[in-house]
């Protein structure tokens, strides 16, 4: 069995205040950390690995890490391996430097198809950043295959897939036959921090690989991106103990803050 | 699934409407409308596609909103939702390589959600999710779109581009309230849906499982309650209303109005909803600890000097069960945004 999971790395939240009167991100410590959505599909892939450890089988699963990005990346994939992961595989190229949702499901999904022989793909649901959750929808279309959305448990039981997901008020148990594609919940799973010694292993014993653009056999149209990102935009400046009078005006302000 | 590539240019502005209660929700109108607005200027049609089964004539709303030509999809297997979306997704695509759409909206609701990325990568075309606001750049032929970046901190500024269809996710108060016009004209069409036998998703298994949600950690939207709450019906109405969760400071405990699972602060749960409506609590340290994490706080206590308003973002001094009353009121006037 072979699980393969595909991470994020993110600027990790804390280093940054966002200046609304200045309209400007300010980045006071510059810091990338493991997406925790990512994280989450990382336990589960563990807690996968260790069900089956439990269960005395002869061929633990393989769990693949993958990310797309630059060389800071391979941080986090060091951080996947000490998270369990037997392998880490950096997609890396100069032609991926503006990959938006679409060049980096393409990527992934030729990365996917050259590794192999996957059972199962594994992601966050959404990233902490941007957040709009269209990755496994386009991978799942990209390798054709079924998809679980917003999981927030997750297990393996005679080659299928057994996930719960939130759906409106309920939650819902839904079962795939393998292979298949499951995106998980970032606050479902309780990841912590990673193994210390793994991770101290990750970085002297283990080492990540490297693929291009060109070995992956992308074309020209796959790599073009479809969404540019243009500029900043900053919500209304709001200031602690801001006091109202009446109703109307509290309406007005929650409007304006989209909180309801 | 191979890329599919148009046979035609695309052209047009396409709704996928959602209905509830046979009637289509006012996002779907309002996405409606918003496509009109672009539709006047770019000199584009505005086609709403509806999927369903046994479908009510909707058409007449959806033109009003602004559809000069409304597609029904009526077939029994679009009558499934959810999880078992796959048939819409199938529907729409078939639909799609046939009508050759440059630009999609669809509202950001679990659906849309679902059948966007896929769309959009099916069509090798670029998504905009979660849409605060949306135009379309005459200039460049593409969706330009403002979506929100951790959470809301702040928003960035993204554009599609062609040649292949664009798509986008939206959230309320986009465009702002639908103007229905009653003398716009337009023509419905029946679309043959053809779906397959499904057998290819039977690998997929819905299992119902009743368990409630958890609840105060994951809300995004919380009404909380104190010992100066007056009438605790009306904060619990108000949760009602808008879709939050019913919880409060634990001095609330001794009043009565909440359980143990209920309360918030350092000896109960620590929240991060994007709203949080204080009514009637003091903000003492043990509470102020447990809504550090949420977004909005709104605060409404008899006190002038109470320490909640320091900590809130808007407060209001008053009685918190009246605001409370007038608050569902207004709301319910003018509608919310349902929660993530």
């Amino acid at each position: 069995m072979r699980i393969i999971v595909c991470i994020k790395q993110v600027l990790d939240p804390r280093g940054m205040t966002v200046n609304r009167k200045a309209e400007k991100v300010l980045v006071n410590r510059e810091e990338y950390i493991l997406d925790p959505a990512s994280k989450a599909a990382l336990v589960a892939a563990a807690s996968i690995k260790a069900a089956f450890a439990a269960s005395n089988g002869s061929h633990p699963p393989e769990i693949v890490a993958m990310s797309l990005g630059p060389d800071r990346v391979d941080d986090a994939l060091r951080e996947a391996m000490a998270f369990g992961a037997d392998r880490a595989i950096l997609l890396k190229d100069a032609a991926f430097e503006k990959a938006d949702a679409f060049v980096t499901a393409n990527a992934l999904a030729a990365a996917i198809r050259q590794v192999g022989d996957f059972d199962l793909i594994l992601l966050g649901a959404r990233s902490l950043d941007t957040g709009s959750g269209e990755m496994a929808g386009r991978l799942v279309e990209a390798l054709d295959l079924l998809q679980i959305a917003e999981a927030v448990s997750l297990e393996t039981r005679d080659g299928a897939a057994i996930a719960v997901c939130a759906v409106a008020e309920s939650f819902v148990q839904v079962q795939v036959s393998l292979p298949a594609v499951v995106s998980l919940a970032a606050d479902a799973f309780d990841a912590g921090h990673p193994n210390g010694w793994r991770l101290m292993d990750a970085y002297k014993k283990w080492s990540v690989e490297m693929w291009n653009a060109g070995e992956l056999g992308l074309s020209a149209d796959d790599l073009k991106p479809m969404v540019v990102k243009k500029e900043d935009a900053f919500p209304p400046e709001r200031q602690r103990g801001t006091r109202v009078t009446d109703v109307n005006e509290l309406v007005t302000l929650l409007k304006r803050e989209r909180v309801i | 699934m191979t890329k599919l590539t148009l046979q035609e240019t695309p052209h047009d502005i396409w709704v996928v409407a959602e209905l509830k209660d046979g009637t289509p929700t006012p996002l779907t109108l309002e996405l409606t409308y918003g496509a009109r607005m672009a539709a006047d200027m770019m000199g584009f049609y505005v086609k709403a596609a509806v999927l369903g089964s046994g479908l009510p004539d909707v058409s007449g709303a959806l033109i009003q909103a602004g559809a000069d030509r409304v597609y029904v999809l009526d077939h029994p297997a679009l009558s499934a939702t959810g999880v078992a979306s796959h048939a819409w997704l199938e529907a729409l695509s078939d639909m799609f390589m046939a009508q050759s759409p440059e630009f999609v909206l669809f509202g950001a609701t679990p659906m849309g959600e679902a059948l966007a990325p896929r769309l959009a990568q099916r069509f090798g075309g670029g998504l905009i999710a979660r849409c605060l606001s949306l135009r379309v750049d005459d200039f460049d032929r593409a969706f330009v779109g403002k979506r929100t970046v951790y959470g809301g901190e702040y928003y960035e500024v993204v554009a599609t581009s062609g040649p292949a269809p664009q798509f986008a996710t939206v959230l309320p108060d986009c465009f702002g309230p639908p103007y229905l016009d009653a003398s716009r004209l337009g023509e419905t069409e029946k679309v043959e849906v053809k779906v397959g036998d499904g057998s290819r998703f039977s690998r997929l298994e819905v299992v119902e499982f009743q368990m409630p949600r958890p609840k105060l950690k994951t809300a995004r939207r919380i009404v909380s309650v104190g010992r100066q709450v007056g009438d605790v019906e009306a904060a619990k109405q108000l949760a009602a209303a808008i879709g939050a969760e019913f919880a409060g400071a634990r001095e609330a405990i001794d009043e009565g109005y909440i359980d143990e699972p209920q309360v918030v602060g350092i000896t109960g749960a620590r929240v991060s909803p994007d709203l949080y409506i204080a009514l009637g609590i003091r903000g003492d340290t043990q509470h102020a600890f447990g809504i550090q994490d949420a977004r909005f706080v709104v605060a409404v206590h008899p006190d002038p000097n109470a320490p909640i308003f320091k900590q809130a973002d808007v407060g209001m001094v008053g009685d918190p069960a009246i605001v409370a009353e007038e608050l569902r009121k207004k709301v319910s006037l003018i509608g919310v945004t349902p929660g993530r």
